[in-house]
């Protein structure tokens, strides 16, 4: 098990590495498939690498050796998928959250400070929107036709989970929560 | 084997029970039956860890990892690597996302142009309802201070904004994005 959280370890340090070179160098428009296309040649790296490395990897202790070639591998593996996923989520949860945006919109000010018509200036409601329109357009959710932004087949079936899952967990999103000033169409984003 | 089998019965826990206690969950702050549901995942695991046998009454021989720290350190490792794809796809995407709610809004109906999604918003107000909903969660929290007619970044807030700025460059090369 050792060998294989270690050289899934290094092979993601490797990946994050050359992933920081291709955004610098490249400015990728869909970061995400670039992480994703980067990560592939990991998976069939981290199987040779498994195969033909020594049991110790010069650095494992004797009692950390001892087990089954199959198991270490899969399990590797395994681990090796969930460490990619836990890092294009660190990603976007530091890309992504409004919140995050605004105080580094306030980090950027003069003595940190704002007003709320300077707030609008610099990260305003139609930017955020054009911004996560553009990207779901990219990324093949959302079309746009005849001046209307419509789901494509897949982007319906991920709105549909999305709204699925929110009944099931009888949680409504935080703007639709009562107090919070939902949107003009109220409920607009659980109702069936 | 006997940690990533653990591991797993403890996730399908964390989701099964993640259900009801978020249906029975009063108040805003939501975020913190995740934490609850992963507490008791993580207490089960070690509680069944120490009380069951190596083997589990079932697994073969060449099945069993000779050493039992690492066993058990490598099945906690799992089980919080799946926590955090858990709480990702769930909370920060599904319940809480920005972009999730923009589809769940275009689902509806024929689609929507992009003035009826900002009128959604309330961009014809004096403060939308993104920001009216921030704002204040800012200032309760002593990120932000109202001063004047507008807000200062108080240290908790610099702080937090100083290395989310760093953060972006590094990672995106750019610090807009959100």
């Amino acid at each position: 098990m050792a060998k294989g959280l270690l050289l899934s370890l290094f092979l993601v340090a490797l990946w994050i590495l050359a992933q920081l070179v291709v955004v610098h160098a490249f400015r990728p428009v869909r970061v995400f498939s670039a992480m994703t296309w980067l990560f592939a040649p990991t998976l069939p790296a981290f199987v040779v690498l498994y195969v033909l490395a020594p049991p110790g990897l010069f650095v494992l202790p004797e009692g950390l050796v001892r087990e089954s070639m199959a198991l270490g591998l899969l399990n590797g593996l395994f681990v090796h998928l969930l460490l990619y996923c836990t890092w294009v989520e660190a990603f976007f949860c530091i890309d992504r959250p409004v919140t995050l945006r605004i105080l580094v919109e306030f980090a950027k000010a003069p003595r940190g400070r704002l007003t709320l018509p300077q707030i609008r200036d610099v990260y305003s409601l139609e930017q955020m929107i054009a911004q996560r329109l553009h990207s779901m357009r990219l990324n093949g959710y959302v079309e746009e036709r005849g001046g209307r932004y419509v789901l494509t087949p897949k982007g319906r079936a991920l709105a549909r989970g999305i709204r699925r899952l929110r009944r099931l967990l009888g949680v409504s999103y935080y703007l639709d929560a009562p107090g919070a000033g939902g949107p003009a169409r109220s409920g607009a984003a659980q109702s069936p | 084997m006997k940690g990533v089998l653990l591991a797993a019965g403890a996730f399908f826990f964390l989701v099964a029970l993640s259900v009801p206690l978020l249906r029975l969950h009063q108040g805003r702050k939501y975020y913190r039956v995740f934490w609850v549901a992963f507490g008791v995942a993580v207490g089960l695991y070690g509680i069944f860890f120490r009380v069951l046998p190596a083997d589990l009454g079932f697994l073969p021989a060449g099945w069993l990892e000779a050493e039992g720290a690492l066993d058990f350190l490598n099945g906690l490792l799992i089980l919080t690597l799946l926590f955090v794809a858990f709480w990702d796809a769930v909370y920060t995407t599904v319940l809480t996302g920005f972009s999730a709610n923009l589809m769940a809004l275009l689902a509806e109906g024929e689609g929507l142009s992009r003035e009826e999604i900002l009128r959604i918003y309330g961009a014809e107000e004096g403060v939308d309802r993104v920001l009216a909903w921030r704002l204040p969660r800012l200032l309760e929290g002593r990120y932000l201070e109202a001063e004047g007619a507008g807000f200062r970044l108080l240290p908790k807030g610099r702080w937090v904004g100083t290395a989310a700025r760093w953060l972006k460059r590094a990672l995106t090369g750019s610090e807009e994005g959100g």
